[in-house]
């Protein structure tokens, strides 16, 4: 069995073919990267989402000013050497609030993204795989839940709680924010849950479970990766949202929205209260979904 | 046909004159990954009343060809690096773009192997037949759509009259591609190019089709020029053929000739390697090896990798097409490019 | 599933063939609705198809478009839940076995596809492609040998075995077929379902896998189900030929008297369609025009389906169906007004003057 029938055909000389190996190809995922590499915006957003990353994690890394630590004297400063974004009402400065802000923003990003993110693999594959009943029921729910808008839905829920904490934001974001990236699942699968490869595994006897995970979500997951990244930038601006318009975080707590909301009556005399930390948090958002449509353009072969 | 249309083309022609005549055509594409070369050297012509297969394999450049011929290469990334395509004395490649528009549609007309995504979905058949009339010819509504209806009866749709206002998706294939003849034929053109016209349709379908396209050509005189893949059909409609390998037109002649003596070992592999439902053979002979990536192709001959003629000189030198006279052919069209054709011709 | 596994004994009696698709149907529900799906209607897109395949064998299937062919196979694999009917695959009934036991059963029967391009998972290397049906049924071959047995099959299918961690894009359209036929001889099985293996195929590759699944069949004893609606393919690969029509078989037997003593009216003008590449056209059967297209296989013509693009249909044609019978030619045919034989013996004669004797 193992000899080769000495009547096949002879292969190409092996001179043409070996030469083919060269970086040109790869996977899909190594191609994506050969080009996202290339691409100098790539490297400015990484390097922006990376800075907001460690100043969560170690905010002492970019400042040693305690951002609760007011002094009356020197409130309402304009930005100077020593206080580079201005100083506020309590004279805190505005750098060292901005810096240890980034947690909450992070924190609730990740969480809410990979949360909603997880929800939606799990009941969106198997929706669009077992079809049927099962589809029926998570997708009337989904589109039911889907005609709620998010920052409605998330004030009124934000109500009900007496202690909001970034736990509640999270709970609130992820309970409004997983209806999009399910319904982006499930059309990946079904779109996937037909081709050839699927019966050739079927075929050969593997498992629902096994014909899900290597066969299918590898192939449908490139949607929601390039949405995700997204969702980033929206759920740091949902949490401000909510947090500027009240129903949010409180104080003691330091967040982006908060520091805007302080701010807010103070734009026509001290502009720089609000455009700073604005800034900080429009770049935030603004790298998140630009990666995301970096990713899209680099998934997408019909791009290139 | 319009009898005047046709003479205007060929005016100032003798009477034998090729209605279109390609010449050592170049098509290449500039994509990120480098230069995909589809046509690199193809010549032909086609005159009036006549058949000629253009015959290749996917990649060959068969279908690019007539891209080019139509006008319809997007460049960038496609350019047409040398060549003439003449017609009706001019070259349609140095012409401007409103007279190419001219050309194209009234005079030199495509249709496609897929049917259905080649018409729109949303607007009835009759609308879209009869929008050729009423844009080209200044025709009526109401005019425009009695002729459409003409033009279906003429494709042998049957109830052409009540089916004028159906949609596309509510005919079989075969009937759309019906559909895409008469729209091709409503401005009488004095060429028709079909690519691959009936690969997607079965078997009795495609001969339906075929024989429809016969009596037509027949009827209008016009050139038919068929791209294909199916030596089958070309054997049953064409009166001459060529045939590409890598871009190039590796050999030419009548279908007889070609089919019972090929000059180009590309062309004998085919035919050694095809089974027929009308003789049972018991083993085929393939053709080894696969067909090259157009961003690689080997140097000299393009075929020589797969080759059972191969010498030291198909390395270096690309062949150029020879002419092969009496007493081999008594056809003036017939070439072969390729250093051995004497031996492929010899061989049986 | 080793006790359950009846592959290597054979299983049963010696008579018993391979595969016995015994009246098998195979119904789609047409429903309309979002909420609530209502049915308004049945495609028949296999309706009463029986057959039998011996081992080492290989019958055709052939048919146009929408005959039912790739549904009947799929119902076989058991990638389609039958209507009714019986698949006897061993011995055994594959219709309402459970999973489990279906499992063990895919050891035995496997499958090609018609797309060489779908039918591999464009993020696994060739390598985790071609030894995924191990870690299936993981007795076969043990871990430590996935790697130099896939190689093994690689170059059993005329691949360079160097190339097992490639991407399947990376290979041209034959060779991906072969990489697809590797994974179904992974697991040694008895019957390989080939549904229209190279339809997709350019001309000069097709010759090269035609070879490669013949070769196999010699060495391997395999017996094939070959689902294609190109007739020449069929003739040249199949031992016998089933020809169905709008969800039914028309004509069945040996491929000498199928393409030879062709008997229903459909058969012989599929074959008189068929365009034959060569300057002789000699050889070409009397060319019979069929009007119109094919029925919906939702409203299907009562009697003989065929009926209505039929030249020899009478009364008797609508009200009644025509058996799968022997008219007295050796091959099964259902109609009512079957070809005379000596009709086709006449112009058999002058066919074999034409051309190189045909074998059998």
């Amino acid at each position: 069995m193992t000899d080769a029938p000495t009547t096949l055909q002879p292969l190409e000389p092996a001179a043409d073919d070996e030469d083919e190996d060269q970086l040109r190809y790869g996977s899909l995922s190594a191609d994506a990267w050969r080009q996202l590499r290339r691409r100098p915006l790539f490297w400015l957003c990484v390097s922006i989402i990376f800075l907001l990353i460690v100043a969560a994690i170690v905010p002492g890394l970019f400042t040693s000013i305690d951002p609760q630590l007011g002094d009356q004297r020197n409130n309402l400063q304009s930005p100077s050497a020593e206080h580079w974004f201005g100083t506020d009402l309590q004279g805190r400065d505005q750098y060292a609030r901005v810096v240890h802000g980034a947690r909450v923003s992070i924190v609730v990003a990740f969480v809410v993204t990979l949360s909603t993110a997880s929800i939606a693999i799990v009941l969106g594959s198997v929706a669009g795989y077992f079809g049927g009943l099962v589809d029926a029921v998570i997708s009337r729910i989904t589109d039911v839940w889907f005609a709620i808008p998010t920052v409605l839905g998330g004030i009124v829920m934000l109500q009900l709680f007496e202690q909001r904490t970034i736990g509640t934001l999270c709970l609130v974001l992820i309970v409004f924010g997983w209806t999009t990236k399910l319904r982006l699942v499930r059309s990946a699968v079904v779109a996937v849950r037909n081709a050839d490869y699927i019966d050739a595994a079927r075929a050969l006897g593997a498992s629902h479970r096994r014909i899900i995970t290597r066969h299918i979500l590898p192939n449908a997951l490139t949607p929601l990766v390039v949405y995700t990244a997204i969702t980033f930038g929206v759920v740091i601006a949902a949490e401000a949202a909510l947090t500027f318009i009240g129903v949010g975080l409180r104080k003691p707590a330091v967040s982006w929205g908060l520091i805007i909301s302080d701010s807010r009556g103070r734009i026509q005399t001290h502009s720089y209260l609000l455009l700073f930390p604005g800034m900080i948090l429009s770049m935030a958002v603004f790298s998140f979904i630009l990666l995301g449509d970096l990713l899209r353009d680099a998934f997408d072969p019909r791009q290139r | 046909m319009d009898a005047s249309s046709a003479e205007a083309a060929t005016d100032n022609e003798s009477a034998n004159e090729p209605l279109l005549a390609v010449d050592d055509l170049h098509v290449e594409f500039r994509i990120e990954d480098g230069v995909v070369k589809a046509v690199n050297g193809l010549s032909y012509s086609v005159g009036r009343g006549e058949t000629l297969a253009i015959l290749g394999e996917s990649g060959s450049g068969k279908s690019v060809s007539a891209q080019a011929v139509m006008g319809l290469i997007d460049s960038p990334p496609g350019f047409i690096t040398n060549g003439s395509i003449m017609f009706g004395g001019q070259d349609l490649l140095t012409m401007d773009a409103a007279q190419r528009r001219a050309v194209r549609g009234e005079k030199i007309a495509m249709i496609f192997q897929d049917a259905l995504s080649s018409l729109n979905p949303v607007f009835s058949v009759g609308w879209q037949i009869s929008e050729m009339y009423r844009t080209h010819r200044g025709m009526s509504r109401r005019a425009a759509k009695a002729e459409a209806i003409k033009a279906m009866e003429r494709v042998k749709i049957p109830d052409a009259a009540r089916r004028v206002g159906a949609h596309p998706h509510e005919f079989s294939g075969g009937m759309r591609q019906r559909i895409m003849i008469a729209m091709a034929l409503s401005l009488d053109p004095d060429v028709l190019i079909a690519d691959e016209p009936t690969t997607a349709l079965d078997v009795t379908v495609q001969a339906q089709v075929m024989d429809l396209l016969k009596e037509l050509q027949e009827d209008t005189g016009m050139g038919l020029i068929l791209i294909t893949h199916d030596l089958g059909v070309v054997a049953d409609v064409a009166d001459r053929l060529v045939v590409m390998y890598a871009g190039r037109g590796v050999e030419q002649g009548t279908m007889h000739d070609v089919f019972s003596r090929p000059a180009h070992p590309y062309t004998e592999g085919l035919m050694h390697s095809i089974p027929r439902s009308d003789v049972h053979v018991d083993r085929l002979q393939p053709i080894h090896g696969n067909p090259p990536d157009l961003l690689r192709i080997p140097s000299g001959c393009a075929f020589r990798t797969r080759c059972p003629y191969v010498v030291e000189r198909c390395r270096d030198e690309i062949p150029e097409p020879v002419q092969i006279g009496a007493p081999v052919s008594a056809d003036a069209t017939r070439s072969s490019s390729c250093f051995q054709w004497e031996e492929v011709v010899g061989h049986d | 599933m080793t006790d359950t596994h009846a592959g290597t004994g054979g299983g049963s009696g010696v008579d018993e063939p391979l595969l016995r698709v015994d009246d098998l149907v195979k119904h789609f529900p047409i429903s309309r609705g979002v909420v609530f799906k209502r049915s308004i209607g049945t495609v028949k897109a296999c309706d009463g198809v029986s057959f039998e395949l011996q081992r080492g064998e290989t019958l055709g299937l052939v048919g146009e478009s929408g005959c039912g062919k790739s549904t009947t196979a799929r119902t076989i694999l058991g990638l389609e839940r039958a209507t009714s009917g019986g698949v006897w695959f061993q011995g055994r009934n594959l219709v309402g076995l459970g999973s489990a036991d279906m499992r063990a059963v895919r050891r035995d029967m496997q499958v090609i596809f018609q797309d060489p391009y779908a039918s591999l998972n464009p993020r696994m290397t060739v390598a985790k492609i071609v030894s995924e049906p191990w870690q299936i049924h993981d007795d076969i071959v043990p871990p430590d040998r996935h790697r130099q047995r896939a190689q093994e099959l690689l170059e059993m299918v005329g691949l360079n075995p160097n190339h097992i961690n490639r991407y399947p894009h990376q290979f041209s359209g034959g060779q991906r077929q072969r990489i697809g036929i590797a994974r179904a001889l992974a697991v040694e099985p008895k019957l390989i379902i080939a549904d229209e293996p190279v339809s997709a195929l350019d001309v000069s590759v097709q010759a090269q896998v035609v070879n490669l699944l013949r070769d196999l069949q010699a060495e391997l004893g395999l017996a094939y189900l070959f689902i294609a609606h190109d007739l020449s393919v069929v003739r040249h690969i199949c031992d016998r030929v089933a020809v169905m029509y709008l969800g039914k078989i028309v004509e069945l037997g040996d491929e000498s008297g199928v393409y030879q003593r062709t008997g229903h009216p459909y058969t012989k003008a599929l074959l008189s369609a068929v365009p034959v590449p060569s300057a002789d056209q000699s050889t070409r059967p009397e060319r019979i025009r069929l009007e119109g297209d094919v029925p919906s296989p939702a409203d299907p013509p009562s009697g003989c389906r065929f009926r209505t693009r039929c030249w020899k249909a009478t009364d008797l044609c609508a009200e009644q169906e025509p058996p799968l019978t022997d008219p007295n030619v050796g091959h099964l045919i259902a109609c009512h007004h079957p070809e005379p034989p000596f009709d086709f013996s006449k112009e058999n004669s002058s066919t074999e003057q034409a051309t190189p004797s045909p074998s059998s």
